[in-house]
C-alpha cells in the first residue's frame, strides 16, 4: 500500500504527500511475488549499505535491485532508484515486484503514463493483486480519468473485499464524481474495516471525507459527528477543525449554545494552518535546492518538524539530508534528538556520537546526550556531557538548569546554586532557575525570605501548578498558611488530578485548623 | 421611463433575424435545435489586436497574468466598442515598435476600426485591467485601466476623444494594480472604485525559479502581499482612498473582484479572489463600513479548508432562487470553485457536486463569468483557460500551455454540463487565454465573447444562434442613483423563471462586459420586469414583449 493512508492535513503538496508515501511504504511489508522476510524494514541508509554489500558479494540478483532501488526512493535519490529498479527488470523481466516499484517511482514523479504501464505490466504479470490496481486507480485518479479510476478501484476492492484503504480511495473519487450515496458506502465500509485495524490518520481521513459528503448533503448534524471522530482521531487535522468550524456556524443559527466551538475550532484551524504553511515554505526550499544546499534545506525542514512535534517526519527528512551531505553534523545531532524524543535512545546516542565525531565542539550534540544518559539514570554519564557542552556554550541556560537540577537531587547544593546563578546571570527571568533557588533556599530556614521572593518572581513568570506548589510550599515554610493555601488551590485549579496538591491542601488546613 | 431602442438597431436586429431564418428556409439550418455556436470573426472583424507581454525569458511574474479587455459605448451609438489594454516591453526585451492599448469602434457592421491614437487612450505603461463606469455622471463611458505602475483614469470628452484625468482625480495608486471596478457602494449617486493589487514585486529583484532543471515562473507565495484601495467618489471629479476607514485593506494578493449584493439588503458587497491565499468577501454594512466574512460564510477556501489559486471571479444566480451565487476560477489541479448562495448569509461549495470541479481540473483558469449564452432562461458559465509555463509540458504530463476555454451550459438541477466541444470552432482554439467579456457586439440579441490571450491575438468570438430562443435586454440610465445604473438589480418574470441581473463594471478578470443586462427568455414572449436602483426607488414594467432592447431611464 503506497499511495493510501495519508492524512488530509492543511497544505499537503504533492511533494510532501509523496513523502509520507514513502514513509509509509518502508513500515509495510509488501507481499506481492516475493517473501515478506526478504522484505528490508527500518532505516533505508542501512539498507542501501546492506544491499550494495550483497550485490558485491553474491550473484546478481533482481530482488536484491528491486529492495536497493525502494531504498534509494525512501530517501528520494529518484535516479539511483530507477537505475536498480532497471537492472532488476534486465536480470527478470517478469518480476512484479520491480515493475509495481517502478510504478510508484513513476507516479511519485508524476510520470503518469510510465506509471500506468509499469501497473499494467505488473498486472499482465500477475493479475490476483489488489494492491496494484489500487495504485493504478490513484494515477487515473491523478490525471483526472475518473472512470478508469473507479473502474480499477472497483477491481482492487473485488479482490479485497477487506481492504479498507480502497473503499476510502474509491469514496473520495466517487464523491468528486458527485455520487454521493455510493461514496458513502465505501467509506462507511472503510471507517468499519478501520475500526477493526485502527489507524488513528486512515480512519480520521474517512470521517473527514463522510463529513465532506454529508455536508453535500445538507446532513450538518451527522456531518458534524464524523468531522468529530475525525479530530477524536487525529486532533490535529486542520481541514476537520476547519469545517467543523463551519458546520457549527451553520447550526448556531438555530442553536447559539454552539457559538463558542465555531471561534474555538477556527482558532485551531488557524493555528494548524500556519504550522502548515511554515513547513510548506521549508519545503519550497527544498525544492529549490541542489547539492549540498539540498541536505541543508532537508535538516531545515527536519528542524520545523521536530519543533511541530512530528518526529518521524522529522527523522525521515534528516535522512534525506544524511543521505545528501553525510559530513553535516547538525543533521546527524537532530535525528539524534528526534530519536531522543521517541524515547528510541539506543539510535539517539549514535547519532548524536557520529554528530559530535564530525564535530567535536557541538554544544547541542553534548547536552543532547546528557538529557539521554539522564532519560538512561546514567547520571554520571549524563554530568560529564552536559558540563562539555556548557564548557562550550556556558550560555545554554536550559542545560546550565538541568545540571542544577541533577546536582540538586544528588544534594550538591553548591553545584546546583552556581548553576541556577550561571543561568540567571544569561537570562535573569528564567523561572526555572529561580524556581530551583526557590527550592534550594527553602531548605534553609534562614533563607526562606529570599525563597519567596524567588519563588513569587518565578510563579509570575510561568504560573504553572508544579511552580505554584512550589511557592505554597515556602509559603508554608514562613508560616504564612493563608498564602499557602490559596496557593496550592490555584495548582489545583490548574491540575485537578494530581493527587500531591491533594495532599498539600489537606496538610494545610490541617495546620490551620490546628490550635 | 421607458424608450424602446433606436430604429436603426430595431432594424439590424430585423435584419439579422430574417437572415438567420432565411438561412433555415434555404436549407443552412443545420443548427435548428442544435446548440449556438461561437465562431472566431476577429480578422474578418479588423481587429489585430495582439497583446505582448514584454518577456525576455527572465520569467518575471507580471509576465503572466495577461490583460484584460473592456466592452464600452464610447461614442453612445448604441454598439460596444473595444478597448484592449497591453503590456509593455521588460527588461531584456528587444522590441522596436511601440507598445499601445488600442480602441476598436464598432462600425455598425460587426468591423471594427481602431482609433486609440484619436481617442487619447494609448495607455502608458505595463497595462493590466480595464473597468467601465461614468464616473462623473455626464452620460459617456470612462475607462479606469490598472498598471504595473500608477494606474491612469480617462475621462470621456464626450466628443470621441478623452482626458488623463489621473492626477486631479487622484486614483493614481501606484502598486500592483489587477482587476478593478466601479461601483456606487455607498449608494450616494456616484461612482466609487476598487483596485485590486496583486503582490509587492520589482523587476530589479527577480527571483529565479524551476521545477527541477526546467526555469518556471515563481509561486506567488515568495512575494510580499499587497492590498486591494478603495476609492471614494467625492462627487467633484475626485476621489478619496477610504480603503482603511472602510475596512477593506487587508493584506492579499489579489486579482479578480467582483461586486454583487450577495445578502439582499440592497447595497454591493464586494468579493476578492487572492492568489494562494484565502479569498474575501467584504460584507457592505450600509453605513460606509465593511466587515470581511469569508471563512464563516465559506467562500474563503475550498472544502478542505485550503487557500488555492483564486484568479477570476463573479456573481450570478445560476438557479433563478434570488441569491446571487459565486464562481471562483483557480490553478490547474485545482477545481474552479462554485459557490450556491443558500439565502442565509451562507454559500454551499456546490463545485463537485454541480459537475464544474471535475471537469475543471485540467485547466488553468482565468476569466469567468455566468451569462445566458443560448437564452434558455438560465446562466451558464464561459471559462477562459491558459496555463502561465511555457514550459509545462517539459514537466508536467497533464499540464498544457495553450488550452481550449470552457462553456459550462446550465442543465437545471444544479447540474453544469461541459459543452465547448458542441459549441462552435471558436471554443476549440488553442490559447493562453486570459480575460473574457461578454456583450452583444452584433446587437442581435445573444451574447457574443471577447476573450484576450497571452502573448497572442485577441478573440472575438460571435454567437450565432443563441437568439434563437427569445431574450430582452435592458439598458438602464440612472438620473438619482449612478448614470450607469451600476449596482441596479432588475428582475424578469415571465411565467416559468423569475431571473435577476445586476448591472456590474469589472467582474471577470480584468475585465469589463456589457453593461446592458440580457436575459433569456426561453420561449416567453413577454416578460414583467422590475427594477431596484441603487436609489431604492422600484419601477415595474408588466407585458414586455421579448426580443427587443429597452432603454430605462430612473424616474425623478
Amino acid at each position: 500500500m503506497t499511495h493510501f493512508a495519508l492524512s488530509v492535513i492543511y497544505a499537503e503538496p504533492r511533494s510532501l504527500k509523496n513523502i509520507a508515501i514513502l514513509l509509509l511504504s518502508l513500515q509495510l511489508v509488501f507481499s506481492v511475488g516475493i517473501a515478506a522476510d526478504d522484505y528490508w524494514s527500518g532505516d533505508p541508509l542501512d539498507a542501501i549499505d546492506e544491499y550494495q554489500r550483497r550485490l558485491q558479494h553474491d550473484p546478481p540478483s533482481a530482488e536484491i535491485h528491486t529492495q536497493l532501488g525502494h531504498a534509494y526512493a525512501a530517501v528520494e535519490d529518484f535516479e539511483n532508484a530507477f537505475t536498480h529498479y532497471q537492472r532488476a527488470l534486465k536480470l527478470n523481466p517478469n518480476l512484479t515486484l520491480a515493475h509495481y516499484r517502478l510504478g510508484v517511482l513513476y507516479s511519485n514523479q508524476h510520470q503518469f503514463t510510465n506509471a500506468i504501464r509499469a501497473y499494467q505490466r505488473a498486472i499482465a504479470l500477475d493479475s490476483s493483486v489488489s494492491q496494484t490496481y489500487a495504485e493504478l486507480g490513484y494515477v487515473y485518479t491523478q490525471i483526472y480519468q475518473f472512470t478508469e479510476g473507479i473502474a480499477a478501484y472497483r477491481k482492487a476492492i473485488e479482490l479485497k473485499p477487506d481492504w479498507a484503504d480502497a473503499h476510502y480511495q474509491m469514496g473520495v473519487v466517487l464523491t468528486k464524481r458527485g455520487r454521493f450515496e455510493e461514496a458513502l458506502q465505501h467509506l462507511d465500509q472503510a471507517i468499519f474495516l478501520q475500526r477493526q485495524f485502527p489507524t488513528a490518520s486512515r480512519l480520521a481521513d474517512a470521517y473527514y471525507q463522510k463529513g465532506k459528503v454529508l455536508t453535500k448533503q445538507k446532513r450538518l448534524k451527522a456531518a458534524v459527528e464524523a468531522y468529530q471522530m475525525a479530530v477524536k482521531h487525529q486532533p490535529e487535522m486542520g481541514n476537520a477543525h476547519h469545517n467543523l468550524a463551519k458546520a457549527y456556524f451553520r447550526l448556531s443559527k438555530e442553536d447559539t449554545t454552539l457559538k463558542p466551538l465555531v471561534g474555538n475550532h477556527l482558532n485551531m484551524a488557524e493555528k494548524l494552518r500556519a504550522k502548515s504553511k511554515e513547513i510548506q515554505e521549508k519545503y519550497d526550499i527544498v525544492n529549490r535546492s541542489q547539492g549540498l544546499d539540498r541536505a541543508g534545506a532537508f535538516s531545515n525542514l527536519a528542524r520545523t518538524y521536530l519543533k511541530q512535534g512530528n518526529y518521524q517526519q522529522s527523522i525521515e527528512c534528516y535522512k534525506k539530508a544524511i543521505w545528501r551531505n553525510p559530513n553535516l553534523a547538525e543533521a546527524h545531532s537532530g535525528l539524534g534528538l528526534a530519536y531522543l524524543m521517541l524515547e528510541r535512545y539506543e539510535e539517539s546516542i549514535v547519532a548524536q556520537e557520529r554528530a559530535i565525531k564530525l564535530k567535536p565542539n557541538m554544544a547541542q550534540a553534548h547536552a543532547s546526550l546528557g538529557l539521554i544518559y539522564l532519560r538512561q539514570s546514567k547520571q554520571g554519564k549524563a554530568i560529564s556531557h552536559y558540563r562539555r557542552a556548557l564548557e562550550l556554550k556556558p550560555e545554554l541556560v536550559d542545560v546550565q538548569c538541568t545540571l542544577a537540577d541533577i546536582y540538586f537531587t544528588e544534594k550538591d547544593y553548591q553545584l546546583a546554586d552556581h548553576h541556577y546563578q550561571n543561568a540567571l546571570q544569561f537570562q535573569p527571568e528564567n523561572s526555572q532557575a529561580l524556581i530551583g533557588l526557590a527550592k534550594l533556599y527553602g531548605r534553609d530556614p534562614a533563607q526562606l525570605s529570599r525563597a519567596l521572593d524567588v519563588a513569587k518572581k518565578a510563579v509570575d513568570l510561568q504560573p504553572t501548578a508544579p511552580y505554584l506548589n512550589i511557592l505554597s510550599w515556602i509559603y508554608h515554610r514562613n508560616g504564612m498558611y493563608s498564602a499557602a493555601e490559596k496557593a496550592i488551590q490555584q495548582a489545583i485549579i490548574l491540575d485537578p488530578e494530581n493527587p500531591l496538591y491533594q495532599r498539600g491542601l489537606k496538610r494545610i488546613q490541617k495546620t490551620i485548623q490546628r490550635p | 421611463m421607458i424608450k424602446p431602442m433606436q430604429q436603426p438597431l430595431l432594424d439590424l436586429i430585423k435584419a439579422k433575424l430574417m437572415l438567420f431564418l432565411g438561412s433555415i428556409a434555404l436549407g443552412w439550418g443545420a443548427n435548428v435545435g442544435a446548440k449556438p455556436q461561437f465562431v472566431d470573426i476577429t480578422l474578418q472583424a479588423g481587429v489585430d489586436f495582439k497583446h505582448v507581454d514584454g518577456r525576455s525569458g527572465q520569467k518575471f511574474l507580471l509576465e503572466t497574468l495577461g490583460c484584460g479587455v473592456s466592452l464600452l459605448d464610447f461614442n453612445g451609438d448604441g454598439y460596444l466598442d473595444i478597448y484592449c489594454v497591453n503590456a509593455d516591453v521588460l527588461p531584456g526585451c528587444e522590441r522596436e515598435k511601440p507598445i499601445y492599448n488600442a480602441l476598436y469602434r464598432n462600425n455598425g457592421d460587426m468591423t471594427f476600426t481602431e482609433v486609440a491614437r484619436h481617442a487619447g487612450v494609448l495607455g502608458n505603461g505595463y497595462g493590466v485591467g480595464c473597468c467601465i463606469g461614468d464616473y462623473d455622471n455626464d452620460g459617456d463611458a470612462d475607462i479606469y485601466i490598472s498598471y504595473f505602475g500608477p494606474n491612469q483614469l480617462y475621462r470621456n470628452n464626450g466628443d470621441d476623444t478623452f482626458s488623463d484625468v489621473t492626477q486631479q482625480a487622484g486614483v493614481g495608486d501606484p502598486r500592483w494594480g489587477t482587476s478593478c471596478s466601479f461601483a456606487d457602494y455607498n449608494n450616494d449617486g456616484y461612482l466609487d472604485l476598487y483596485v485590486a493589487n496583486y503582490v509587492k514585486f520589482q523587476l530589479a529583484d527577480n527571483p529565479k525559479c524551476a521545477k527541477g532543471d526546467f526555469p518556471t515562473y515563481c509561486n506567488p507565495e515568495i512575494f510580499p502581499t499587497s492590498s486591494g484601495v478603495l476609492y471614494r467618489n467625492n462627487g467633484d471629479g475626485t476621489f478619496t482612498d477610504v480603503s482603511q476607514s472602510s475596512g477593506v485593506e487587508k493584506a492579499g494578493k489579489g486579482l479578480g473582484i467582483v461586486w454583487g449584493d450577495y445578502d439582499n439588503d440592497a447595497d454591493l458587497d464586494l468579493f476578492v479572489a487572492n492568489d494562494l491565499m484565502q479569498d474575501f468577501l467584504f460584507r457592505n454594512e450600509g453605513n460606509g463600513m465593511f466587515t470581511e466574512l469569508s471563512i464563516l460564510t465559506g467562500v474563503a477556501f475550498n472544502e478542505d479548508g485550503l487557500a488555492l489559486n483564486g484568479m477570476g471571479t463573479s456573481f450570478g444566480d445560476y438557479d433563478n432562487d434570488g441569491n446571487l451565487d459565486l464562481i471562483v476560477t483557480n490553478f490547474q489541479d485545482q477545481p474552479n470553485l462554485l459557490f450556491h448562495n443558500d439565502g442565509d448569509g451562507i454559500f454551499s461549495d456546490v463545485t463537485f457536486a454541480s459537475g464544474m470541479g471535475e471537469k475543471s481540473l485540467a485547466h488553468l483558469a482565468w476569466g469567468v463569468d455566468f451569462f445566458d449564452y443560448d437564452n434558455d432562461a438560465d446562466l451558464d458559465i464561459f471559462v477562459a483557460n491558459g496555463h502561465i509555463d511555457n514550459n509545462i509540458e517539459d514537466f508536467s504530463e497533464i499540464g498544457r500551455y495553450e488550452q481550449s476555454n470552457q462553456l459550462f451550459e446550465n442543465k437545471g438541477r444544479n447540474i453544469f454540463e461541459d459543452v465547448s466541444h458542441q459549441s462552435g470552432a471558436g471554443l476549440q482554439l488553442l490559447k493562453v487565454s486570459r480575460g473574457m467579456a461578454h456583450g452583444d457586439l452584433d446587437n442581435d440579441g445573444d451574447l457574443d465573447l471577447v476573450i484576450t490571450n497571452l502573448n497572442q491575438r485577441l478573440d472575438i468570438l460571435r454567437n450565432d444562434g443563441g437568439n434563437q430562443n427569445r431574450w430582452l435586454a435592458i439598458k438602464c440610465i440612472g438620473r438619482k442613483s449612478n448614470r450607469d445604473a451600476i449596482g441596479t438589480r432588475i428582475r424578469v418574470r415571465t411565467a416559468e423563471t423569475i431571473q435577476i441581473r445586476e448591472i456590474r463594471s469589472g467582474g471577470s478578470y480584468l475585465c469589463q462586459s456589457d453593461l446592458r443586462a440580457y436575459f433569456g427568455l426561453g420561449a416567453a414572449q413577454m416578460a414583467e420586469i422590475d427594477i431596484q436602483w441603487p436609489s431604492g426607488l422600484r419601477q415595474s414594467f408588466h407585458k414586455v414583449e421579448s426580443n427587443q432592447l429597452l432603454v430605462v431611464e430612473e424616474e425623478n
